[in-house]
């Protein structure tokens, strides 16, 4: 009896001491393991992202709004019924014509090869998918369907300004960046900051209080708003369409500025993109013209470089030119006049109406190489504007002293010089408000919650003389009044402009059959409060700006005058 | 005499002393009850807490619908659409009129 119990103490003995060895194993070799398994089931922490920053209009309207999105994703091991059927109902809900059968079909495709994935645990079905389609979706019940919200973007004007405005996309991590346009230029001011909350869950996944957590507020990013006003926008953006239809061209672009503050206004190019479907176009289609694309801005460089003379004293708009009664031979080459008509001693006004190149090029030979590089470098030509918009390009001007006899008489007349639109109106611009140049921007001001700050008010530089621009600006207004355009113009109203038919140079020689045309002007001449470039590529309807780009500006002008409150002064 | 004295000194001291324990049991009573209810409160705050996390993300969530409904009904697009429907057009002839030139006047 006794030894039995013996036995019996033994093996309890022996137990006990697995049971020790057991519990230490847990508690020493695989605590520190377990403990991680076992926080991780607990702990929670999750990224809070900062909502992105509205786009406003001046008027307080929305150019762009951050919106909920969703997306719709599937775990094909937990669906219940056949993918085919899946993929049948949902397919409708995720093209963008659900009349469309083709499309839907290729939908029907896509999905049930994604659901037919087994081996797989999460598959995406659709992404940036509206509250609407979400709901729709939801109501079909469909078990191992489920979705994630985003944040998305919405644009109430559609494609409107959508080469001004950018896009937002995803950078290599699938974080919300901007690209292109304000998007781009302001995304650091429109992202904000990512928050942080960490802290105990319970089996339900709700918060444990007593666990404590840790929270760093997300920063939102602060809206933008903008001098683009919507009016002027759609106006611009309709005539365009219009206007390259009518007259044949590839394309085209439009900028309206106020010259005294440099408050972009409105600015167009086509062709366009949809930034709420940016993916389905080519990537050419982001860039904005106006500010990416150079050309040779032919006669509408003009003005600059007679107020440039005018300026620096060496011609006055009664000076008379005393080369101008034939074509005129430099360094071997002929310059001639648009229309091979030559009329001696003209004018330096009549040489600007008649968009004399000969005329043009007496000036030129009267400034001198260098004096016209410095006056090119005053007007902003060769350098960036500093608008705030991503993707500014600035074509460089030929080096200072290597300018040859031909080089200087071809700039004077805007060949062999290569600027961007948003520098032609910018240098236009500091003739209509009296020889200052400004810095074109689009945002005005930025806020946040319960502030609010003024942005964009630099300070303008005077870089031609007040006598200068305003013989300048009479100039253009007899330009427009008795040049090749006058069959166009708006009879009361005193404009200053000026037509550019321009070769377009093609592997260092010129196109035979293509010209950019152009047309740059300001009104009123008392106190102008818009300048208005029109460019159209390659239009095939007429050879001359005077018969397309022209009629196009006026045609905007006539809508632009009684909104911007300009009256008839004759 | 001096016997009955003690007793009433020993029985007094052994009253203080109960009304020690039992003030101190009820304390600590008390106290655990408080943590007790503590921690099941917290427990609920933190099922209503989530709840109304949850509500405040709904909340949001119809706010962005309804002002992503506001601000498209109000965009120019949509205005300019609605005023061709409703009768609105262009105004094709603007007269500007010099000030001074009487164009009406009362009989």
């Amino acid at each position: 009896m006794h030894g039995k119990i013996q036995i019996l103490l033994v093996v309890f003995a022996l137990l006990f001491i697995g049971l020790i060895v057991r519990l230490a194993y847990w508690q020493v070799v695989m605590g520190s393991s377990l403990s991680q398994k076992a926080q991780s089931q607990y702990n929670s922490s999750t990224v809070t992202s900062a909502p992105r920053g509205n786009i406003l209009a001046p008027d307080g309207s929305f150019w762009t709004l951050r919106s909920n999105v969703w997306q719709v994703t599937a775990n094909p091991k937990l669906i219940t019924d056949q993918p085919l059927d899946i993929a049948k109902k949902i397919s409708p809900f995720l093209v963008d014509d659900s009349t469309n059968i083709a499309s839907v079909s290729a939908e029907t495709l896509k999905l049930t090869n994604l659901l037919s994935k087994n081996n797989v645990s999460w598959v995406s079905l659709g992404q940036r998918i509206s509250d609407n389609v979400k709901k729709n979706i939801a109501a079909l019940s469909i078990s191992g369907i489920s979705f994630s919200q985003t944040e998305g973007r919405f644009y109430p004007e559609a494609s409107s300004a959508a080469q001004l405005l950018g896009f937002v996309g995803k950078d290599e991590n699938g974080q919300n960046v901007g690209y292109f346009g304000l998007e781009g230029y302001y995304n650091l001011t429109l992202s904000g900051k990512s928050g942080f909350v960490g802290q105990e869950k319970d089996a339900k996944g709700s918060p444990i209080l007593l666990g404590g957590t840790k929270e760093v507020n997300a920063i939102g990013g602060v809206d933008l708003t903008t001098s683009i006003d919507k009016r002027i926008q759609l106006l611009i953006e309709k005539n365009l369409e219009e206007g390259i239809a009518k007259y044949g061209a590839k394309g085209g672009n439009i900028t309206v500025m106020d010259p005294y503050t440099g408050k972009i206004l409105a600015m167009a190019g086509s062709p366009s993109f949809d930034p709420s479907k940016y993916w389905e176009y080519d990537n050419t289609v982001y860039r904005n013209p106006t500010i990416s694309d150079s050309f040779e801005p032919g006669s509408i460089l003009k003005p600059i470089i007679m107020a440039s003379g005018i300026d620096l004293g060496v011609v006055t708009p009664e000076t008379t030119c005393d080369i101008c009664g034939s074509a005129l031979n430099v360094d071997g080459y002929t310059i001639k006049t648009w229309n091979n008509e030559y009329k001696a001693n003209s004018t330096m006004d009549q040489v600007i109406i008649d968009s004399d190149n000969v005329g043009m090029s007496f000036v030129g030979q009267k400034i001198g190489a260098n004096n016209m590089y410095d006056y090119l470098q005053k007007f902003g030509i060769g350098q960036l504007t500093g608008i705030d918009l991503q993707g500014e390009s600035a074509p460089i001007l030929r080096k200072k002293g290597t300018w040859s006899n031909v080089d200087l008489d071809t700039a004077s007349f805007g060949q062999g010089v290569a600027v961007t639109g948003i520098q032609m109106v910018r240098a236009i611009s500091a003739i209509a408000n009296g020889g200052y140049l400004v810095t074109p921007h689009v945002v005005t001001s930025i806020q946040g919650d319960g502030w609010q700050q003024d942005v964009g008010n630099q300070e303008p530089q005077r870089i031609i003389s007040q006598k200068a621009a305003d013989e300048t600006a009479q100039m253009m207004v007899d330009a427009a009044n008795l040049g090749e355009a006058k069959w166009t113009k708006i009879p009361g109203f005193t404009v200053a402009a000026k037509t550019g038919t321009a070769q377009i140079p093609v592997a260092g020689h010129y196109d035979e059959t293509n010209t950019n045309h152009s047309f740059i002007g300001f009104a009123p001449i008392s106190h102008p409060k818009f300048v208005m470039l029109v460019t159209l590529d390659s239009p095939i309807s007429s050879k001359w700006a005077s018969e397309t780009a022209a009629p196009l500006w006026y045609s905007i002008a006539r809508d632009l005058f009684p909104y911007l409150g300009v009256q008839p002064d004759q | 005499m001096t016997r009955t004295k003690f007793n009433n000194k020993s029985k007094k001291e052994f009253g203080l002393k109960n009304i020690r324990v039992y003030l101190l049991s009820g304390v600590c009573g008390v106290l655990a009850v408080a943590s007790i209810f503590m921690t099941i409160e917290s427990a609920t705050s933190g099922s209503e807490m989530a709840s109304l996390q949850s509500k405040e993300t709904m909340l949001n969530a119809q706010q962005q619908e309804l002002q992503e409904n506001l601000v498209q009904n109000l965009s120019v697009n949509s205005l300019q659409e609605k005023s061709s429907e409703l009768g609105f057009t262009k105004v094709t002839n603007l007269v500007y009129v010099s000030e001074g030139v009487t164009v009406a006047r009362l009989p």
